[in-house]
């Protein structure tokens, strides 16, 4: 029997993985879909899917000096550049060092993995990253695209009073919802303008959104406080339908909201861009790419029954690859390769 | 961009076109003092994108050398124009030339031109392809070729040297230096990192001798330059300047980066000012700022900064250096201290006082960045220092006067009010904090007295003034609950020695609230309302279901089984629903005094309706809608619609226990209520007799909560009969310790005896002062009691009626309970009740008002009575079934949920 990978893990300062953010419950997801094939270590300690805060305890943060096959770090450049090897690290933020130290990047899109190899103007994946990355990075040695684990708790059915409760939020309306931190680079506006023509013919619908607000948000727009992780799956489920990010990062950046809503059976009416794409399929068929598409888009939820069947069944199908069982299998072989590798120096 | 000071003239340009959308906004800045006080502002514009077209708008800005916002008159703006510090001069309409010119009365210093979209992310998406003079008339389109050009002062003189520090952003860049330095200058170009100049700075020749150095440092090190500010000082020739660009939104960045910039800056997206703030500790002052072209997608990422030597810094270090070494530190607390003790009128003071006062800003910051770290002290220091440093500014005297009070500082409060009140005897600012200080100081009458006076002295009610009485109506209003106990509990009714207090002489303590002139004001308020309430009530259409809006504010807890009844069922009613939580949160502070201080002074219903359907329309269709708004929770959202729900609509307000025992219902204008639930009769006689329902004509009735029971009951297992058990435990109103006494009791003659503990963890680590001392004392004296193994505690369960099978006592100690949901439920799976009189409501009828014929007990041996009396298997066997019929036929929602249909078609045809 092959030997089960010891892997560190950490992000950022944090000593513990809460789940306050979606940079947070990302990584969760992801160290579980680890945990599938490694022992992964979350600041030194066991981290354990299914068991309450993953059995994490507030500890200091002591820079380990080996004893693990892997290490995994997001955004700790002052930590990862003292890391043995082999390590690896979340593609973003970009330090020079931290891209000429790793043994890998790790991205969560095709659409980002390609903006990386090679990042150059010539190639259209790089134009939306600029913003990021700047005018030149430093080519890394190997990009790993590890893309995103659905969560699931989101595939278990929500208890009716959780569920009466979302709704209650909702005003009862027919809603669309969009839950997460709310700012300029994620709100989707064309979706929010087309929203605002449709309720002068379909008054029953409303815009929900849910999450830390950080821009002003048009009157017409139901808002929720923010909404703790685990009334979530009960709260998308209490939508005709989700939104999904329409900012410049979209292009390029993993959606968790869209997984969420995979995993709920809940349509996501979709701006479409390459990763949105990857997530749900070519043959997805509530995308838009403008106001008027998304109008469109929006009565098909609210009136045609056959096209959320349909959009249904695409996001089952879809929702198979981003299971954490799919994702482990994907990634093992990955990681197991790159320690090989490393530990034979070839990497 | 351009700015030109000449002629008095100031001229902005942006080229080449960029992008503008959503939120992204440009600051343009630089330090230029008017000729005569004439600014002109000129250029072309065209914008092309969808939205409404006047949503574009120029902000200006104009700032005093001390950083100050200018407040002085301008000619030529109309009143609209102007809204707080800023001016608004144009606002376009899609593309043309455009040109203002405004004149200002004042030492203005410099201008800030910001422009933005306005109402920014709403719906508005615009591109701008010109801001300014025609393409043409830049020779280099570049910002850095204005940057250079327009603030270096003059030709630079043969010989001067250019150092570049980081890669040149593009080949114009080049070509603009090479012109400005021509062959027999020096172009020091190093295009490594950043970072390798810190080690090359001593060997560096020309240390003094370069007119010009630009920095273009990499995003993640983009604060290299401002650390390093002496560095470059050092390297500066005398007149010389530096230009930065500098990523000036924290958009799209991590967490720790975020961090780093909002400390430095205190904003995610800084203006001319704030920028100023990050460099006040820096020997170097900013010039100008503009946005660096060709990188901008969704906002400036980079601004180039201009900085020149900071004279008055020189100054201050030679006059006060320990004070300006503290203070480059960034040890502002011991900094403000310095200052509080420093002679102000001492040369030395007045000599660093060009350089301190800029910092007022700083000390702001830094006082916000304490409040939010809870390190209140700290933060009033620096708002006394702020104070000190301009002692004749209202503002900064008053907010000295309000932080010190709430750090609990009284005397020194009390001296600045002193202070203040001699040499602003106008101020009314200065006198309402006089007011307020008197009711943290345990004055409150007199601060009554003196809102009082303040409020008839007016002819109109001050925005402040409102807040003012927002605070001392409450602080009151907590005194008045208090009745006589020390506490500086915010809901002290809560406390049982406070509540044992108050139920001495009940009448007395609320008398004491209702005296008051603003109390009195407030009955006014709710008679008026109630007259036009029934002037305007609407006969409901009797040909279709009730139209029912159900709100609360986050906690739906109660609600959930009425709405799926509602749901499931054909009631007769029509439901909608609304959670008031976000428009609470949104409106914040700002709005507090439209709960709290009288309505008829100083507000209108239908103003503050409309505004706030204004800023949420479904709240206003919802209630379009309905024909009746039940309002789950008596809290201040509870307030609000009985202020300002419109007349026509009937209002039904559900009041629990816990808001009985706070100062909410004090400012609920009963004549805005048509009907109020209360979940047992022993609230709703402590409510009336505390706020005085009975005098207002509005409907009451008695209801519990809305708990289907039908599947409760389960055959009780073999250790039933010797089990207690407590849901929900861990807190001293529980009184789990008084459990332990009555298992203690039973197991003197049974060992075989257990206590059960159904709840969410008891955490001492999370527990204030006092619930940590009970805490203390309960597992003391379960050791004590040798309990340990016969208590077991068990983890939160939403499955009551399967974690009760083995439990056949349900105990309630608690000092305070409406229904207490546990012992209801607990009978219904066949729980004997063991129910204390609960001492906090007892003298109001409770618990028998709500459990009529439940045997109830005031001492630990009385409940041990009562389960013996219960506890053989004949008896056990009689009583359980007895008690799951008893809560069957009082508390199932089949029982509740009747009453509460016809109190609602009560209330709607009143």
């Amino acid at each position: 029997m092959r030997k089960r990978l010891k892997i560190f893990a950490l992000h950022t300062t944090r000593r513990t993985l809460p789940a306050t953010g979606g940079d947070m419950i990302n990584e969760a997801r992801f160290l579980t879909a680890l945990s599938r094939f490694a022992d992964v270590y979350y600041n030194g300690q066991l981290f354990q899917p299914g068991v309450p805060g993953y059995g994490l305890e507030d500890k200091e943060i002591v820079v380990p000096q080996g004893g693990y096959d892997l290490y995994y770090v997001r955004n700790n450049p002052e930590l990862f550049v003292q890391l043995p090897n082999p390590k690896i690290v979340m593609a973003y933020p970009y330090v020079e060092e931290v891209f000429r130290a790793a043994d890998a990047v790790v991205v969560t899109t095709e659409a980002w993995e390609r903006g990386l190899t090679p990042y150059s103007d010539e190639n259209m994946f790089t134009r939306p990253m600029r913003d990021w990355y700047g005018d030149d990075v430093v080519a890394p040695k190997r990009v790993i695209n590890i893309k995103q684990t659905i969560d699931p708790y989101f595939l278990e059915e929500p208890s009716r009073a959780r569920l009466i409760e979302a709704r209650a939020k909702t005003t009862g309306a027919k809603a669309i919802g969009f839950f997460g931190r709310i700012d300029s680079n994620t709100f989707p506006y064309m979706f929010v303008r087309a929203y605002k023509q449709i309720i002068k013919e379909l008054p029953q619908v409303k815009f929900v959104v849910g999450g830390t607000v950080r821009i002003p948000l048009d009157p017409t727009i139901v808002k929720t406080t923010r909404i703790a992780y685990e009334k979530m799956p009960a709260m998308v489920k209490a939508c005709v339908a989700t939104a999904t990010d329409e900012g410049n990062d979209a292009a390029f950046l993993g959606s968790g909201k869209v997984l969420d809503s995979m995993a709920c059976g809940v349509p996501v009416i979709a701006y479409k861009t390459l990763t949105r794409t990857e997530q749900l399929g070519d043959y997805y068929p509530l995308y838009y790419e403008n106001e008027e598409e998304c109008c469109q888009r929006i009565r098909e939820v609210i009136h045609d029954p056959d096209i959320v069947a349909e959009a249904r069944r695409q996001m089952d199908i879809r929702k198979r690859h981003f299971l954490p069982d799919a994702r482990a299998a994907a990634l093992q072989a990955t990681l197991e390769e790159l320690v090989e590798l490393r530990g034979r120096g070839l990497s | 961009m351009k700015a030109s000071t000449q002629a008095g003239a100031v001229t902005f340009v942006l080229d080449p076109p960029v992008g503008i959308s959503r939120a992204s906004s440009w600051t343009y800045a630089c330090r230029c003092i008017p000729d005569n006080g004439r600014l002109a502002i000129t250029g072309h514009i065209d914008i092309q994108g969808e939205g409404e077209p006047n949503d574009l708008v120029l902000k200006v800005r104009l700032k005093l050398a001390s950083g100050e916002d200018f407040k002085g008159e301008v000619e030529g703006l109309s009143w609209s124009e102007r809204a707080g510090p800023y001016f608004y001069p144009l606002k376009f309409v899609q593309r043309g030339a455009f040109k203002r010119e405004i004149k200002v009365d004042g030492p203005v210093d410099s201008i800030e031109v910001e422009l933005v979209l306005w109402k920014a992310g709403t719906a508005a998406q615009y591109s701008l392809t010109r801001f300014g003079v025609e393409p043409a008339s830049l020779p280099d389109e570049s910002t850095f070729h204005w940057a250079a050009s327009h603030l270096f002062p003059a030709s630079p003189p043969a010989g001067a040297k250019a150092l570049v520090i980081g890669a040149l952003r593009s080949e114009s860049q080049a070509a603009t230096l090479a012109g400005l330095f021509p062959p027999s200058g020096r172009l020091w170009n190093k295009t490594s990192r950043i970072d390798r100049v810190e080690q090359l700075s001593s060997p560096l020749p020309g240390t003094g001798e370069y007119a010009l150095i630009t920095a273009a440092p990499a995003q993640d090190e983009w604060d290299w330059p401002l650390l390093n500010s002496g560095v470059l000082n050092d390297l500066l020739a005398e007149g010389g300047r530096v230009l930065i660009a500098t990523p000036l939104t924290v958009a799209g960045q991590n967490e720790g980066w975020e961090k780093r910039f909002i400390e430095r800056f205190g904003s995610e997206r800084p203006g001319f000012n704030d920028i100023q703030h990050g460099l006040a500790l820096t020997p170097l002052r900013l010039l100008a700022a503009a946005p660096v072209a060709g990188t901008v997608v969704e906002g400036p990422r980079y601004m180039w900064l201009a900085l020149g030597r900071d004279e008055t810094f020189a100054a201050a270090r030679r006059a006060m250096p320990e004070l300006t070494d503290m203070l480059l530190a960034g040890q502002w607390v011991r900094a403000a201290e310095a200052i509080e003790q420093t002679d102000r009128s001492s040369p030395e003071f007045l000599a660093a006082s060009a350089w301190l006062r800029p910092l007022i800003s700083n000390l702001a910051a830094n006082a916000v960045r304490l409040e939010k770290a809870g390190e209140q002290d700290a933060a009033a220091m620096l708002r006394l220092a702020m104070h000190r440093l301009e002692p004749l500014e209202e503002k900064y005297a008053y907010e000295a006067m309000a932080h010190l009070r709430v750090a609990g500082k009284f005397e020194l409060a009390r001296k600045i009010v002193a202070e203040g009140r001699q040499s602003m005897p106008d101020s009314l600012a200065v006198r309402l904090q006089d007011a307020l200080l008197c009711a943290a100081e345990g004055e409150p009458d007199r601060a009554i007295e003196m809102l009082w006076h303040e409020a008839q002295g007016l002819p109109v009610i001050t925005p402040s003034l409102r807040r003012t009485m927002a605070v001392i109506l409450r602080t009151y209003a907590q005194e008045c609950q208090r009745a006589g106990i020390e506490t500086r509990h915010p809901q002290p009714l809560l406390l049982p020695e406070v509540a044992n207090a108050y139920n001495s002489d009940p009448e007395r303590f609320a008398a004491r609230w209702h005296a008051t002139p603003f109390a009195q004001k407030l009955e006014e308020d709710a008679q008026a309302r109630r007259a036009a309430r029934k002037a305007a009530a609407p006969a409901v259409p009797a040909d279709r279901p009730i139209r029912m809006l159900v709100l609360t504010s986050d906690n739906w807890q109660f609600l959930v089984n009425l709405l799926d009844r509602v749901e499931t069922h054909d009631t007769g009613f029509e439901v909608r629903t609304f959670d008031f939580a976000f428009l609470e949160q949104h409106w914040s502070k700002d709005h507090l005094h439209e709960l709290f201080a009288p309505v008829s002074m100083g507000l209108t219903q239908e103003k503050v309706w409309k505004r706030a359907i204004a800023d949420d329309t479904t709240l206003g269709e919802l209630v379009d809608w309905c024909d009746v708004v039940v309002c789950e929770w008596a809290g201040t959202h509870a307030i609000w619609l009985s202020r300002f729900l419109p007349a026509d609509k009937r209002l039904v307000v559900r009041l629990h226990s816990f808001e009985a025992f706070s100062q909410w219902p004090f400012f609920i204008d009963f004549g805005g209520i048509d009907g109020m639930i209360f979940v047992a009769d022993h609230i709703r006689r402590f409510t009336d007799l505390q706020y005085r329902l009975s005098g207002h004509d509005l409907a009451t009735t008695v209801l519990p909560n809305f708990i289907p029971l039908e599947n409760f009951a389960r055959p009780k297992g073999p250790q039933a009969s010797r089990t207690l058990a407590m849901v929900g435990y861990a807190n001293l109103n529980k009184h789990p310790l008084m459990a332990a006494e009555i298992l203690a009791g039973l197991r003197k003659d049974d060992p075989q005896w257990k206590l059960r503990l159904y709840g969410h963890p008891w955490s001492p680590e999370t527990l204030n002062e006092t619930e940590r001392a009970y805490y203390d004392r309960f597992w003391a004296f379960v050791r004590e009691a040798k309990l340990e193994t016969a208590i077991e505690v068990m983890p939160y369960t939403t499955d009551v009626a399967t974690a009760l099978q083995d439990v056949g006592f349900i105990v309630s100690c608690s000092w305070r309970e409406g229904t207490h949901e546990a012992v209801l439920e607990g009978m219904a799976t066949g729980c004997v009740p063991v129910l204390r009189r609960w001492p906090m409501v007892k003298q109001y009828g409770a618990p028998e008002s709500g459990y009529p014929g439940i045997p109830c007990f005031d001492t630990v041996d009385e409940a041990v009575a009562i389960v013996k009396a219960s506890a053989e298997p004949e008896t056990f066997a009689k009583a359980s079934r007895d008690a799951a019929a008893y809560a069957m036929a009082r508390f199932d929602i089949e029982a509740v949920f009747p009453k509460f249909q016809d109190f609602i078609r009560q209330v709607v045809s009143r």
